[in-house]
């Protein structure tokens, strides 16, 4: 949701309807109409306040916008779309974006309906909770450095899943309060950090943890970032190179 | 089939033979990890979600595998494919929680001891004698409750039921506290195959249990877990066991492991700084290279409450974590050239050597990424 190139999506879409994206719309890598493998990866920062940085490269596959915050109301999505990449939904994620800032969200629980990867629908995560985040774009399960319950970005499934073909509902548990989210699939593909300012990142994930991970034709790519400090005013600049072959 | 070239690798990659496993784990909710102790996030909160290790009955072994709850999930089995842990990483951004290292195990099972209030050895259990029901194909095995997916051997004073041999693996799929029915592989126990088992048989039958992967118990290692937390109390934790080579008897040498009074759940009781302590590893007898079965558990004085887990596992990898916001990573080909194999079933968890006093609910996530051919 940040802006710059590509430009940011904001989840706007029928609301509890499921939606994908355009992988024109996303980190543009185009091959012609074909799979391919990422090789390399450089990028760096423009200031040093947010580093170092963790960064998550994903396909952004599906989501599921303007749900609300204001309700224990369970709220059944609709399914419009389904999976465009991954259609099983195995090792597709999901997680909670806030795209409508809450006022006071720390520690309020909800649980996210779901089919799983072998389509077996009835699925329903463990309790999750929010954490300290507030504005615009932050994974909401997440918080700030030092406070509790900070929590990585995708929600824990039910045992013994390992993906999620769609979001089925969503319920907030404990208490509500003002904001919107939006539920999102994706599906993680690779690991960057950057360490400091005065030096790119480069990956070569031919040779570094030889994985070269494989982006799906039509991909919509995008990173998940959990900076050190603010990312405010930083610009976060680099380059994807792929291959692939005939 | 093992790795040769990188032509090979790319092209499992390319075929899909590839699975990323995210894991997101939560540190105790209410216990602060102690700097120098080490805790097993198998208990954890998260993703996977807790498992617990107190099942089944007292002092049996039970049997762990990537069916567990709260297992890593690595693809499934892929057998006759052999897979590979190909990179690991692990990141925290909570204060405080670098620097530390997470250590990757696989889980082959554990002893549940609800009797830390005894002292003196305690018999472990892996053997019971069992009937057949030809009609339902179920083995009644009153006096242990044997886990789903444990390896076990049948064995008989005259003839056993038609349909199951001696000597041989099988697996078990429960279906109470004394019932099973059993599978002749791992895979078919998971798909819910299992054998027609079509008489009795005569004499009588008794099933015994082993450890489901690194079957001589080669690099096997053990601790001790608090699967509950432990009241006060602080006995020194001995065992008397059978060595890869099959050797029995064999007991730990010099300072004995001591428990920590008052330890929470999931924390390596004889883990932290002192005497009697052990990061993870406990010690074996001289010249042992791992544990294949546990006979005796000794505890030298009491706890006043709780049950403590006595885990097999082998170890797998390990990535510090130095800083806080900067992934620790490890790749096993080309920085650790490795490839370690990962066994079909394998219950993959975690544990995490605390460098620093770790806050509640501190999480660690990361992913780590396999390969197979």
């Amino acid at each position: 949701m940040m802006p710059g190139l590509p430009s940011p999506n904001y989840y706007a879409s029928a609301p509890l309807e499921s939606a994908v994206l355009d992988g024109a719309d996303g980190i543009l890598l185009d091959s012609g109409g074909t799979d391919f493998q990422l090789h390399r990866a450089r990028w760096f920062a423009s200031a040093a306040t947010a580093l170092p940085l963790n960064a998550i490269l994903c396909d952004y596959l599906m989501y599921y916008p303007f749900v609300g915050m204001d309700t224990t109301d369970e709220q059944a999505m609709t399914q419009v779309e389904s999976l465009p990449r991954y259609a099983t939904g195995e090792g597709v994620q999901m997680m909670v974006v806030i795209t409508n800032p809450p006022s006071a969200p720390t520690n309020l629980t909800f649980q996210v309906g779901y089919t799983n990867q072998d389509g077996t629908s009835g699925r329903i995560t463990p309790v999750q909770s929010f954490g300290t985040g507030t504005h615009t774009g932050a994974i909401g399960t997440t918080s700030r450095t030092g406070t509790v319950y900070q929590r990585g970005p995708f929600l824990s499934l039910q045992e013994g899943d390992t993906g999620v073909r769609r979001v089925d509902s969503f319920q907030m548990l404990s208490g509500t309060d003002v904001g919107l989210v939006s539920v999102v699939l994706v599906k993680p593909l690779a690991d960057i950090t950057l360490l400091e300012q005065t030096a790119p990142v480069e990956v070569d994930f031919a040779r570094d943890f030889m994985c070269m991970p494989t982006i799906l034709d039509g991909a919509y790519l995008g990173f998940l970032v959990c900076p050190s400090a603010s990312l405010a005013s930083t610009s976060l600049i680099g380059s994807l190179t792929t291959i692939w072959s005939e | 089939m093992a790795f040769s070239s990188y032509d090979q690798i790319i092209s499992a990659l390319g075929g899909g033979q590839y699975f990323r496993a995210d894991y997101n784990k939560l540190t105790h909710p209410t216990g602060v990890h102690v700097a120098g102790e080490t805790h097993c996030l198998f208990h954890s909160a998260g993703n996977p979600t807790n498992g617990v290790l107190n099942g089944g009955t007292n002092l049996s072994f039970q049997s762990l595998c990537e069916e567990s709850t709260g297992a890593i999930r690595h693809g499934g089995a892929v057998s006759p494919d052999t897979k590979h842990l190909l990179n690991a990483s692990a990141f925290t951004a909570a204060a405080t929680v670098a620097p530390m290292t997470m250590v990757l195990v696989d889980l082959l099972g554990y002893y549940p001891m609800s009797t830390v209030t005894t002292t003196g050895n305690q018999a472990t259990i892996h053997a019971v004698t069992f009937t057949a029901d030809a009609g339902t194909d179920v083995i009644t095995h009153t006096g242990y409750d044997i886990a789903s997916f444990t390896r076990v051997q049948l064995s008989t004073t005259t003839t056993l039921p038609a349909g199951l041999s001696a000597s041989t693996d099988y697996w078990t799929v429960r279906q109470s506290a004394t019932t099973s029915k059993l599978a002749t592989s791992y895979a078919n126990a998971v798909a819910g195959v299992t054998i027609d088992i079509t008489d009795a048989g005569t004499g009588t039958h008794t099933i015994t249990s082993y450890i489901p992967r690194y079957t001589t118990g080669a690099g096997v290692r053990w601790c001790t877990v608090a699967n509950t937390a432990l009241g006060a109390g602080t006995p020194n934790v001995t065992c008397t066991y059978t060595d890869a080579d099959g050797n029995t008897g064999n007991t730990i040498p010099g300072t004995a492991p001591a428990s920590k009074a008052s330890a929470i759940i999931g924390h390596v009781d004889c883990s932290g700084t002192g005497a009697g302590k052990y990061p993870l590893l406990y010690p074996l007898a001289a010249g042992d290279k791992g544990v294949r079965s546990m006979q005796q558990l000794n505890l030298s004085a009491t706890h006043t409450s709780g049950t403590l887990a006595w885990l097999l596992f082998k170890p797998i990898l390990d990535i510090p974590v130095t800083t806080l916001g900067v992934p620790g990573e490890r790749d096993m080909l080309n920085e650790t050239p490795s490839l370690p194999v990962i066994h079909d079933g394998a219950c993959l968890a975690w544990f995490l050597m605390a460098g620093a006093a770790t806050p509640v609910s501190s999480a660690i996530y990361g992913k780590i990424e396999f390969i197979w051919d």
